[in-house]
């Protein structure tokens, strides 16, 4: 939008005597967007990686993955029950950065209790509940995959909801 | 569902922002963390040359790393009365943490009052008072009038020194603990001789833990 040129709020005095502030001689700059330059966008962009198809998985034994490069590890898991954020035929398909928030080291999956525990210092976080810490060090719930399963059964993650450890940026 | 921040990246600490040791605010313990601030319109880079931690950031970073931090661990808060950027992170080199951080002392910085971030907002500004059913604010003067006043009845209407009976905080060192219990040690132990206090989370004037352990206060 341009500069206004209107003599609203001069002020009645100056109006009267006709100083002309704003109207002559100011050249009206309208701010183009330079062209070729994007827009750096707000929020990261995710890759779309397919990581499994659903076929692959057995319920309760996790698969291991990385997501969204190769340095960040982390497991999907079928796990038998239906659970918030699941996905799949039977929305029971949930995936999981197995590297601890707190120190970075590696998660191990108990199958009897569906929790990822690290060996460090003894976090752990509960697969049927999104991540939530039951008890630990680390100061988040364990980072959880945005997952879709296309039509084939592909299993694609699209995102991370919390900061992955070691790394100031989920995408490097 | 569980808690997620939904946050993917953070400000990366720039090479010259302000660096400060310093003391985790809560237990007696005291662990070491580093604070670092900047400018609210400055960042760091991923280059090694570019952020505080001298090390390329555009790479995944190792377990026990000293150079990455959780949305924890972030904050923009005033200092001298400017917005910066700030970030508490464990300190590695001190000899009483060596890096480790527990989940409350790790969480500082997001702890901290930030208008902008909307953390921790609800200060406690006035005297609160338990009246017509709810805790209200009220002046000093009220507040102070109506312990002196309570305190003086127990003992000269009720029967004695035996019927004063103090429920007080001593939560040991850190947020302003010395100076708070300062007061409370003057006042009750220094001036009245009580005879019965306790701290408010535990049955009498004890530690919080049991036998031979250490550190709590």
């Amino acid at each position: 939008m341009k500069r206004c040129k209107l003599m609203v709020d001069v002020g009645r005095r100056q109006f009267l005597s006709g100083a002309s502030m704003a109207a002559a001689g100011v050249a009206a700059a309208t701010v183009a967007i330079p062209q070729g330059k994007a827009a750096s966008p707000a929020r990261l962009s995710y890759p779309s990686n397919r990581l499994a198809n659903v076929s692959e998985l057995k319920a309760n034994e996790p698969l291991n993955v990385s997501y969204p490069d190769n340095d960040a590890p982390g497991v999907l898991l079928k796990l038998g029950k239906r659970v918030a954020n699941g996905v799949g035929p039977e929305r029971d398909i949930v995936g999981f950065s197995t590297t601890c928030p707190h120190k970075g080291f590696p998660l191990s999956y108990n199958k009897s209790d569906r929790t990822l525990n690290c060996p460090g210092h003894y976090s752990r976080f509960d697969c049927e509940a999104g991540g939530q810490q039951i008890w630990g060090q680390a100061t988040q719930n364990l980072p959880q995959y945005v997952l879709r399963v296309d039509a084939n059964g592909d299993i694609y993650a699209e995102g991370v909801d919390e900061l992955l450890y070691g790394r100031l940026s989920n995408v490097l | 569902m569980a808690y997620k921040r939904q946050i993917d990246q953070l400000p990366i600490v720039p090479k010259d922002a302000k660096e400060f040791n310093v003391t985790c605010h809560y237990c007696i313990v005291g662990c070491g963390y580093k604070a670092y601030t900047w400018p609210t319109n400055k960042q760091g880079g991923t280059a090694p040359d570019q952020n505080k931690f001298g090390v390329d950031l555009g790479k995944q970073q190792p377990a026990e790393t000293a150079a990455w931090y959780s949305p924890a661990m972030y904050n923009i808060v005033k200092q001298n009365g400017e917005d910066v950027h700030i970030v508490i992170k464990p300190d590695k080199d001190c000899v009483v943490n060596s890096g480790l951080g527990s989940v409350r002392g790790a969480r500082m910085a997001e702890m901290s009052y930030s208008r902008q971030r909307n953390t921790q907002l609800q200060r406690l500004t006035d005297p609160m008072v338990w009246r017509y059913g709810q805790m209200q604010p009220t002046s000093w003067d009220d507040a102070l009038d109506l312990v002196a006043r309570i305190t003086v009845g127990a003992i000269t209407q009720q029967g004695g020194e035996d019927n004063l009976v103090v429920s007080a905080f001593d939560h040991g060192g850190a947020g302003g603990g010395y100076e708070n219990t300062w007061g409370t040690g003057k006042l009750y132990f220094g001036a009245m001789k009580v005879k019965n206090i306790r701290i408010h989370n535990r049955p009498a004037y004890n530690s919080e833990v049991h036998a031979t352990r250490a550190w709590a206060s």
